[in-house]
């Protein structure tokens, strides 16, 4: 064998490697629902006791008149001893109604709702918080801090199934499930009701497994006050992915970050795609920014905590490094095509085989895991990867049906001919990456003031996963070049039923 | 709405709500299962269809 051919080979191999890189992420998502798997063997429940510290609920608010009331009448009626719960809303400069709102339910219930005003507002969550912090610390009333969203409404039992973990010294931090709760709910609040099984009931079930939680989510959050003084009774300020930072800096100390998936928590999400893309976008960019202040700890296990396994760090990087992924594989196939078109085909289909188990797998389990949100969003979970993408997993499970369907297509359009279909592989594997920017397009419409019928029509094609993915590689260019580091609140309008 | 009562609580719910619990990932669990199962389904299918 000559040089040329064995540069050859090995070019066409690495080719083929980086096109099946593309399956790594979904193939590490089926690991991850796997675990889930095993979560009623490997759980925190043999640690917990009927506990009722103390609990002081730290809602940070900035013109959230909407909102406000519902969600503090909703604390009020918390099955957890009234004595025990006080509840702090920080008005952080507020230009609504706001303040006269929780002023009027500090009256109503005195010694249980406090108004804290924060004048010059609008620095963002985790200043708002700090300022809550300050004054709650300074009182050594408050054995435990629960930090929510001034929208969420929390389910009755929620609270007390939190801190029944607090029974466990060892335990800094407690989670709940935030459930999409919109009602009426749009599409896009479906596919995020849809995600959030995927990404809360199911992930972070399988992390409680694992023993290393990736983010307490910011709607609800319960630390226990040894916790909090561990973290130097502030909440970090530097970065847009504070919940994160307080999350792995908890771990670090440490204390154990439990996720109790029984406690529901309902929140209100963006119904249109451009809220999302700014909600979204500051997640994105502080997975960035956790990524590298946090550099050291991916991939070096330790005996002190479990954020450095192997697994951690693929579940991790799998997903914050998805667009990359995705474009490496299309550009290595497109690449492929050129050189070697059976080869290329081959190793489509394969990517696509991958693909498809995994899809199967992990949407039939997540509609599992929560039966009442899949009623409602079944039909979001199917198309979730998008139309094209869903067409493409039919096709290589049945390739038969779908092929002779797509043969018979053709036919009828008298253009069943090898450059046509030569063309239609072509657009199938710049797919793998260009279905991002087709989502994209749905929040370029919207943005743009299109119908909207236009921009929910590219996330049905493009999916509503590749406008994630999309969002993510958009936050590596922001990251990039150093923008400024913008709080875009997201608009809360109180569609969640109480 | 009657006050929330701790010994209550802890006389005549907190074990029956744990139980409930346990129960739900017990479930979780099984259907974990029911989900390979789809899958393994949906191989058996795409063999036989190449038969």
């Amino acid at each position: 064998m000559s040089a040329l051919e064995i540069a050859e080979l090995v070019g066409k191999n690495t080719l083929v490697v980086l096109v099946l890189l593309g399956a790594l992420p979904l193939t590490a998502a089926v690991y991850q629902y796997l675990l889930v798997g095993f979560h009623s063997r490997r759980n925190h429940y043999d640690e917990v006791a009927p506990t009722f510290p103390n609990t002081a609920i730290l809602i940070p608010a900035w013109n959230e008149d909407a909102v406000i009331a519902a969600s503090i009448d909703r604390l009020i009626q918390l099955e957890y001893p009234a004595d025990r719960l006080r509840i702090y809303v920080v008005d952080d400069g507020s230009t609504d109604r706001t303040p006269d709102v929780v002023l009027a339910k500090a009256e109503e219930f005195p010694g249980r709702v406090f108004h804290l005003r924060r004048e010059n507002g609008g620095q963002g969550k985790a200043h708002t918080l700090n300022h809550g912090l300050e004054i709650i610390l300074s009182d050594d009333w408050m054995e435990a801090l629960l930090i929510m969203d001034a929208d969420v409404i929390y389910a009755r039992d929620s609270l007390r199934k939190m801190t029944r973990h607090l029974a466990d010294p060892t335990v800094g931090a407690v989670t709940a499930y935030i459930m999409e709760g919109s009602e009426p709910g749009g599409y896009m609040t479906r596919f995020i009701a849809y995600e959030y099984i995927t990404a809360q009931a199911g992930a972070r079930r399988s992390q409680n497994v694992l023993g290393a939680m990736a983010c307490l989510a910011g709607g609800a959050q319960l630390h226990s006050r040894e916790n909090l003084e561990a973290l130097g009774g502030r909440i970090d300020t530097s970065s847009l992915a504070e919940d994160t930072f307080t999350t792995i800096n908890t771990q670090l100390g440490g204390r154990k970050c439990v996720f109790e998936g029984n406690a529901i928590v309902k929140a209100e999400e963006p119904d249109a795609i451009v809220g999302l893309w700014k909600q979204r976008l500051r997640w994105a960019r502080g997975n960035v920014q956790v990524s590298i202040r946090y550099k050291s700890l991916w991939f070096r296990p330790n005996g002190e905590h479990r954020l450095g396994s192997i697994s951690f760090g693929i579940f991790w990087f799998t997903i914050f490094l998805l667009p990359v992924f995705m474009i490496l594989s299309s550009v290595s196939l497109i690449v492929l095509f050129f050189v070697d078109f059976p080869l290329s085909w081959e190793t489509f289909k394969k990517l696509w085989i991958i693909n498809a188990i995994s899809f199967i797998f992990i949407t039939s389990y997540c509609l599992m895991i929560d039966t009442e949100t899949a009623k409602r969003a079944w039909k979001e979970a199917v198309i979730f990867p998008g139309a094209i993408s869903v067409l493409i997993i039919l096709y290589t499970v049945f390739p038969r049906l779908f092929g002779a369907a797509a043969s018979g297509a053709l036919d009828l359009l008298n253009i069943n001919n090898p450059v046509v279909v030569k063309s239609i592989i072509f657009f199938a594997y710049v797919w793998v990456a260009a279905c991002m920017g087709v989502a994209y397009l749905g929040k370029f419409f919207e943005a743009h003031g299109l119908p909207r019928l236009l921009s929910r029509l590219m996330v049905y094609i493009g999916g509503y996963g590749p406008l994630l993915c999309a969002v993510t590689f958009a936050s590596y260019g922001y990251e990039l070049r150093g923008a400024e580091m913008t709080w875009d609140k997201t608009v809360k309008t109180g569609k969640v039923a109480a | 709405m009657s006050a929330f009562s701790i010994d209550d609580y802890v006389r005549s719910e907190f074990q029956p709500e744990l139980d409930a619990d346990l129960a739900v990932e017990r479930k979780l669990s099984r259907r974990c299962l029911y989900a390979i199962a789809v899958v393994v389904a949906v191989i058996i299918a795409r063999s036989l269809w190449f038969v």
